[in-house]
């Protein structure tokens, strides 16, 4: 529907022009506002269920902290029982490894159809064309993922990937695609879909999970899913392959629940998720069902960078989603305005690390730091100071438009000097009184005409404070006598 | 207890009332002001712009300027914040200077966080009444000195009469966020249409709004859309209050 | 290069753990201060309250005697004509299957493997479940069967009283020595809200899901 960002191998365009798009789709802001205020609420009424809950984000705080401190040793005990129990590990500095590693299994074990259930990290490596590119036969099995398959499409959103599309256009597409009656209702397409996938689960026989967390003490991976086709893709193939980004190891099973408690509350405001699969391992010898085969590829790409930088606390991310449902700016504009993989305020941090500091440094910048993101966060990252970092390196950088350098520069003398800050305000009341009514101007030029165009500015006051303040020192202390 | 009004520049400059009003409140409390008349502004556009230097020569000279104040009140949250959250971290580097943010930090509050928590105003003596209907917009940064909405709607419940209408999505930013709203104009203006509309919806004949930036932007469009509704702070509200719940 | 070796993956992962990024964090010791649900005397109606509460159909029966009709009335509520008992050590499991075998409901044979695919209900036992989640959990291996509780359109999970915990902490606690392949914690029937967040169940796993708590 002429949304380039929208389509899964669509050229990046401007930010700005991206985000124009989106803010003029009137049926995308409505569908954005109502699904991030509903889990947004969600959330916020069921976190009280954990006492103080503040107690517990920070304990989740220090857990992931303390584990980055010491990442590389909690990956290599990961390693370590994840073999004890029969499992290959591989390691992935790059994308292209993490995609050819997953193609050679794949290869080797002769595999023929592949099962997917919902991944970010293999979304960042764009897995699912290497695999189909290699010959390999791919289903995403989580119904907003299938959808997005179908449709070509990219994710808007970390956990609720299709707000951006009606149950008319799923209908549409699923009469185009599956061949099947049109028809607007989400059970009946959802069985379509169930009834597709069933056959795929029955005969694929590889699968590909992701990791919410992977317990380095068991050598246990962890993924939760409402679907159920996260157990099915890690029960039925004979080859299981899981892809976690190397920072989400976690030190205990104990530690384990903490993080539990909080996912699915800050995401869509359940308790827990329907499955909590944990997965130790292949089959053991005997067993009737399982993977004969599991591999864990565990993926840097970027993250080592992170954590080596000021913007390590980004890495306690748990893709819960809740910092996209708080934020304003995404509730305006949807995922796909981003064009990125992790929209919204995490993403707007780490997409620049993890992608390009050039390519996406308008992101840092489009916020006005209202701090929504860090109040819902249940890992409490700092997203505004994070977002402040990353604009003072791009001014570091010498990025930042000619007019906003120059311009800061004659603020900082006006602001140290009080005859400057004053006779500048008085001059510039005067320049605007031009063109004012009421006290308003409609029409300021240059980087001004960003605020005009939606409202209309004040005029200073005729009398600012500080030329008041010798009578109303005067008034005040003689109402003071009275 | 004396305590120095740091007014905001947008306060002195835009909102000089405000400033003016917080001062009658404080007298009235039985509070000495004082105005350290160099004071401009907190540094913040150039911190969210991301020129840290020119932010940390203006933090600088304002954590001067302010050095020998018993108490800092202020009008807005957005600069409090600023205060307590940035100018330490600003410094962090460099030992002398952190301790002065920190000294400054310790000491600055914004004003309903000073009348409510800090001074823990009995409001009953002053008899605090408005007749008409009201809604409040949350600002964001009072995020970052920790006062909730609640805080703030337990100050405005105190007058009698007040015919309170919650706003729909109250904890939703406005848009302002300072520059942010003039570089990305089209993304802050549909922000702060939606938050017209959702003030629109209550029928409220008052927006209570305690931040300058907050004001300038809502009332901005609110004059564009042909809406009509009047703005207050606070502190204006008290004032007026207090000097009528006085003379009873 | 096709893969990165261990050695080179962590040196790099090490290098970068050691930029000094704040004070040095312990590993919290105690994560008591998650804890939801205390042990006590009301753990089982938290339970109960909320299985409800996930929409899971809950069932309580004071002794295994009562479980054959239990079984059979919640097979017929879920129009089940067919069901799958894997040979684990279910509550009751031998006169559950006399009394289906008497009614006349189909028994799958556990050891086809795609017996899940055409059974109309699972029946499984549990190795414990958690108040504070309404969970059960599941494991493999042995005799039990993946997908008994997966592929199939209505599962029911037996749970004695004994083995209800109250909170997720002490799911975690009892996490065993040498863990199975798999095991999953069930805290709901299967649903999804992808479409305009307009709640679905049974996408994928059992639209009907059934806790019987024995004692």
């Amino acid at each position: 529907m002429g949304e380039p960002q929208v389509t899964k191998h669509a050229v990046r365009t401007d930010f700005k022009k991206s985000a124009g798009l989106a803010l003029a789709n009137a049926r995308l802001g409505a569908a954005m506002n109502a699904a991030t205020l509903r889990q947004d609420t969600g959330r916020r009424a069921i976190m009280p269920e954990l006492g103080d809950p503040l107690v517990v984000r920070e304990l989740a705080k220090a857990i992931k902290n303390h584990t980055l401190q010491n990442l590389d040793r909690y990956l290599a005990q990961l390693a370590d029982n994840v073999r004890m129990n029969g499992g290959v590990v591989h390691f992935a500095q790059t994308a292209e490894q993490a995609r050819a590693i997953i193609c050679d299994i794949a290869r080797k074990a002769g595999i023929k159809t592949i099962v997917k259930a919902k991944s970010m990290a293999s979304e960042e490596i764009e897995l699912n064309d290497a695999l189909e590119a290699a010959g390999f036969d791919v289903a995403e099995t989580d119904l907003g993922e299938y959808i997005l398959q179908l449709a070509a499409e990219k994710p808007s959103h970390i956990v609720t990937p299709v707000l951006h599309k009606t149950r008319e256009d799923i209908g549409q597409l699923f009469h185009e695609k599956l061949g099947i009656e049109y028809t607007g209702d989400p059970p009946t397409l959802t069985a379509a879909a169930r009834k597709v996938l069933r056959e795929k689960f029955r005969h694929a026989d590889m699968g590909i999970t992701g990791a919410n967390f992977g317990v380095a003490e068991t050598g246990t991976i962890c993924i939760v899913t409402n679907e159920g086709n996260g157990r099915f893709c890690s029960s039925r193939p004979r080859v299981v392959v899981s892809l976690m980004g190397m920072e989400k190891v976690i030190p205990r099973m104990r530690d384990l629940p903490v993080f539990l408690k909080l996912l699915a509350k800050s995401a869509t405001g359940q308790r827990i998720t329907c499955y909590t699969s944990l997965m130790t391992g292949p089959r053991r010898p005997g067993d009737f069902d399982g993977p004969e085969e599991y591999h864990l590829v565990i993926m840097d790409r970027g993250r080592s960078e992170i954590l080596g930088s000021e913007f390590r606390d980004a890495l306690r991310c748990i893709r819960c989603g809740a910092c996209l449902n708080a934020c304003p700016v995404y509730r305006k504009l949807g995922g796909h305005a981003y064009q990125s993989v992790y929209p919204g305020p995490i993403g707007k941090v780490i997409t620049p690390l993890l992608d390009g500091v050039i390519e996406y440094e308008q992101l840092p910048l489009a916020s006005s730091l209202c701090g929504a993101c860090l109040e819902a966060c249940p890992v409490r990252i700092d997203l505004p100071t994070l977002l402040l970092q990353h604009r003072d390196l791009i001014s570091r950088r010498n990025r930042m438009p000619f007019v906003w350098k120059w311009g800061f520069k004659g603020w900082r003398i006006a602001m140290q000097s009080r005859f400057i800050y004053s006779w500048g305000s008085w001059f510039g009341r005067l320049f605007l009184s031009v063109t004012a009514k009421d006290g308003w101007v409609s029409r300021l030029f240059g980087p001004g005409a960003g605020w005009t165009d939606h409202r209309d500015f004040p005029l200073m006051a005729a009398k600012p404070f500080h030329r008041r303040w010798a009578t109303i020192q005067q008034n005040v202390n003689e109402e003071g006598k009275s | 207890m004396r305590v120095s009004l740091f007014a905001t520049c947008l306060g002195d400059l835009f909102y000089p009332d405000i400033p003016e009003c917080v001062v009658r409140i404080l007298n009235r409390l039985g509070h000495r002001i004082d105005f350290p008349e160099e004071q401009t502004c907190c540094g913040q556009p150039a911190l969210n712009s991301g020129f840290m230097d020119d932010f940390k020569a203006v933090a600088a000279r304002m954590i001067r300027i302010f050095e020998n104040a018993e108490v800092i009140v202020t009008p807005s949250g957005s600069c409090c914040s600023i205060v307590r959250e940035y100018y330490p971290h600003a410094f962090r580097d460099d030992p002398t200077m952190h301790a002065k943010a920190v000294a400054m930090a310790g000491k600055t509050f914004e004003l309903v966080e000073f009348l409510q928590k800090k001074l823990k105003v009995d409001w009953k003596p002053w008899n605090l009444s408005y007749s008409g209907s009201a809604t409040y917009h949350y600002s964001c940064h009072h995020r970052g000195i920790d006062m909730s909405p609640q805080d703030v709607i337990g100050l405005i419940k105190e007058f009698r009469g007040l015919d309170f209408r919650l706003l729909e999505k109250m904890e939703q930013c406005c848009g302002f966020g300072g520059t942010f709203s003039v570089k990305f104009g089209d993304i802050s203006g549909a922000m702060v249409r939606d938050k017209v509309a959702c003030i629109k919806a209550t029928g409220a004949d008052l927006l209570i709004c305690n931040d300058g930036g907050c004001t300038m932007n809502i009332i901005g469009a609110c004059r564009r859309e042909g809406f009509h509704i009047e703005a207050k702070h606070i502190a204006q509200m008290l004032d007026e209050a207090m000097r009528n719940g006085k003379s009873r | 290069m096709p893969e990165c070796t261990q050695e080179a993956f962590l040196a790099t992962v090490r290098k970068a753990a050691s930029f000094v990024h704040g004070e040095p964090v312990k590993l919290p010791e105690d994560t008591e201060t998650a804890r939801v649900i205390k042990p006590g005397n009301d753990v089982i109606d938290i339970f109960m309250q909320r299985l409800d509460e996930a929409k899971i159909r809950a069932h309580r029966v004071a002794s295994e005697t009562a479980l054959p009709d239990k079984i059979v009335e919640i097979l017929a509520e879920a129009g089940a004509k067919s069901a799958l008992l894997p040979a684990e050590d279910t509550p009751g499991r031998e006169a559950i299957i006399a009394r289906l075998q008497e009614k006349g409901i189909a028994l799958a044979n556990p050891d086809e493997r795609d017996a899940a695919f055409e059974a109309d209900a699972g029946i499984t036992g549990v190795t414990l479940a958690v108040a504070e989640t309404a969970s059960i959990c599941l494991p493999s291996g042995g005799q039990h069967r993946r997908l008994a509780s997966l592929a199939v359109p209505t599962h029911i999970g037996i749970v004695r009283v004994e083995q209800i915990v109250p909170d997720l902490l002490d799911f975690a606690a009892r996490w065993p020595a040498r863990a199975p392949a798999n095991m999953v914690l069930v805290s709901a029937p299967s649903k999804t809200a992808d479409i305009e967040l307009a709640l679905v169940m049974g996408v994928h796993g059992p639209r009907l899901e059934y806790v019987v708590v024995v004692g």
